[in-house]
């Protein structure tokens, strides 16, 4: 009787646990925008077909997730694909156009173009604490890293303008566009023709990942769609979905 | 023999079987070997045993666990002794110690009292009073655990989307210089912060009065200082809960249990979110080694928020669903 039993509570412990039947395909995501990571879980969750959709609200998380778990898809901004090394396979679009300004943001005082290698920037962290000063100093077309305070989420770039921590945040316009609204600060905004994010792209891992995850990419609906800030994915090899 | 084979497969099995779940589900493993000898520099984390710290823990360990070897150790003075910590300090050798929550920063002063100098770098972290205790502790650094009142009240803003720009607070007397700096940082925002004072030893009459001058006065909002005193099981029976019932406006507060638990008066609760907060005193650690870990800075504001809000209430006093998704932690 006490094997039967010892058997038994092994395996209620192991079905009560969260494992999972194995996925037809994994779908990872970084892509920070004005919402919570969890409202575009939800959306693309909602959609998934059987595969695992993984939202992830930090660079780090995502890239180990990455190494570890090697999945089928990764999403993110087109600009941050291409400086980890991937490929876009399918690119997203808002308005005809395949990329977003990214402002310069602060308050008070305009900020001169002169002066932008002397300031102090607020960052989302796209890439990396090590990588980060100098993925903005590409973006801002800088000869040298640039001086950045990072955070992981948009509307806390706010919170340092508010409390004089960097001299200017650095936002795509369409997250701009919808945090000015909360705020009454005497804002400026600058924008240089190199600073550009590409909006939300695909990356397949391989011809069988791309086999398993393309069918989803192809049948996400509109909502999901504005949840990743595009309007539809293009094909890099030519042809919209 | 037969059957005692079957008995300690089947033992064996469900023990594995249990341990494989225990390990799929994530148990941390708060215990790391204090013998495995380091390859990096040593971050030692002391830590009450706490939900609330698993957030900045594990953004913690994340950002530094290529550069740095990262323990975790749960500390709960008394029982935690002053000699338990000098063993510890004694075997771990840290660089840099994190200290979580006002208790664990007591049991660290005391011993860094008497301990041979130099003393590893302090970041200390979710702990009320930061700024004054930062003072007492050598070689230390701090994030206080209150979102500053402009971004609490920018948050709220943003979250409620109606006119909120005249904001009350009710402090004690001895709060009077605290609450008039973030009278004055409130003001970049574009908010009237209208404060009304009561004595250092409120009675209910007094507190009672004080929040009905401020809905005279026509606040939009109302601030509820963490302040223990003005929080008391009787000034909340007699006061908070019956004017949170005729207020008819946001009550935001620094504290989730006052939206969350019962008998709770909160609206909108704002505190420093834990995971922005552990990749901050992550980047505040990467700042000390590059200082060969001599703190220079004292006190950093928190630089994000995480939001809770009282749907039921929320929605009495205008919040509207297409907003939550701006709101952290939903509280039905």
């Amino acid at each position: 009787m006490l094997p039967v039993f010892a058997l038994l509570v092994g395996l209620v412990v192991s079905l009560r646990s969260p494992a999972q039947a194995e996925p037809l395909g994994r779908v990872f995501v970084f892509l920070p925008t004005t919402s919570q990571p969890r409202a575009l879980e939800h959306r693309l969750g909602g959609a998934a077909q059987g595969l695992e959709v993984r939202v992830f609200g930090r660079f780090l998380d995502f890239d180990d997730a990455i190494r570890k778990s090697t999945p089928d898809a990764i999403i993110s901004y087109s600009t941050v694909l291409r400086h980890m090394g991937k490929r876009v396979d399918y690119q997203g679009e808002r308005g005809g156009s395949t990329s977003d300004a990214v402002l310069i943001v602060s308050v008070g005082d305009e900020v001169k173009q002169g002066d932008l290698g002397k300031l102090t920037y607020g960052a989302v962290d796209l890439v990396g604490r090590t990588d980060l000063p100098a993925f903005v100093a590409k973006l801002l077309a800088l000869p040298h890293p640039a001086d950045v305070v990072r955070v992981i989420k948009y509307p806390d770039l706010f919170h340092l303008l508010r409390v004089d921590r960097a001299d200017a945040v650095l936002l795509p316009r369409q997250a701009f566009d919808r945090l000015r609204q909360g705020t009454k600060l005497p804002i400026r905004t600058l924008e240089v023709p190199s600073a550009r994010l590409g909006y939300a792209a695909v990356s397949f891992r391989d011809p069988a990942g791309r086999a398993r995850t393309e069918k989803w990419v192809k049948a996400l609906p509109a909502a999901a769609m504005m949840e990743l800030g595009i309007d539809r994915f293009t094909s890099a090899e030519g042809g919209g979905q | 023999m037969k059957s005692l084979f079957g008995w300690l497969a089947a033992i064996v099995l469900g023990l594995l079987l249990a341990v494989t779940a225990c390990q799929r589900t994530g148990v941390p493993q708060s215990y790391p070997d204090p013998k495995h000898v380091p390859e990096h520099a040593v971050v030692l984390v002391l830590t009450p045993e706490a939900e609330a710290t698993r957030g900045v823990i594990s953004a913690l360990r994340s950002e530094l666990g290529r550069d740095f070897d990262v323990y975790v150790r749960t500390v709960e003075p008394p029982d935690t002794t002053v000699k338990d910590l000098q063993s510890l300090m004694t075997t771990i050798h840290p660089r840099v110690v994190v200290l979580i929550d006002n208790p664990t920063v007591g049991l660290y002063r005391t011993w860094a009292q008497g301990a041979q100098k130099p003393l590893p770098a302090a970041v200390i972290l979710m702990a009320s009073f930061a700024a004054e205790l930062q003072k007492a502790v050598p070689n230390s650094v701090a994030i206080p655990h209150e979102v500053p009142w402009v971004n609490a009240f920018a948050t709220a803003r943003a979250v409620f989307e109606q006119p909120l720009d005249k904001v009350g607070v009710v402090h004690r007397r001895r709060f009077s210089d605290y609450v008039q700096r973030e009278a004055k940082l409130v003001k970049v925002e574009g908010f009237e912060l209208v404060a009304d004072v009561v004595p250092d030893d409120p009675t209910p009459d007094d507190l009672t009065q004080a929040l009905d001058r401020l809905q005279r006065q026509g606040v939009q909002a109302l601030w509820v200082l963490n302040d223990n005193e003005l929080l008391s099981p009787e000034l909340t029976r007699k006061c908070w809960l019956p004017f949170s019932r005729r207020f008819g406006a946001p009550i935001l507060v620094g504290v989730p249990a006052l939206v969350s638990s019962p008998g709770s008066f909160g609206t909108f609760a704002v505190i420093p979110d834990p995971e922005s907060l552990g990749v901050q005193a992550a980047d505040l650690i990467y700042d000390l080694r590059a200082q060969d870990y001599v703190a220079e800075g004292g006190i950093q504001f928190p630089l994000s928020a995480q939001v809770f809000v009282n749907h039921e209430r929320g929605k009495r006093v205008g919040l509207e669903d297409s907003h939550l998704d701006r709101v952290d932690v939903l509280i039905e």
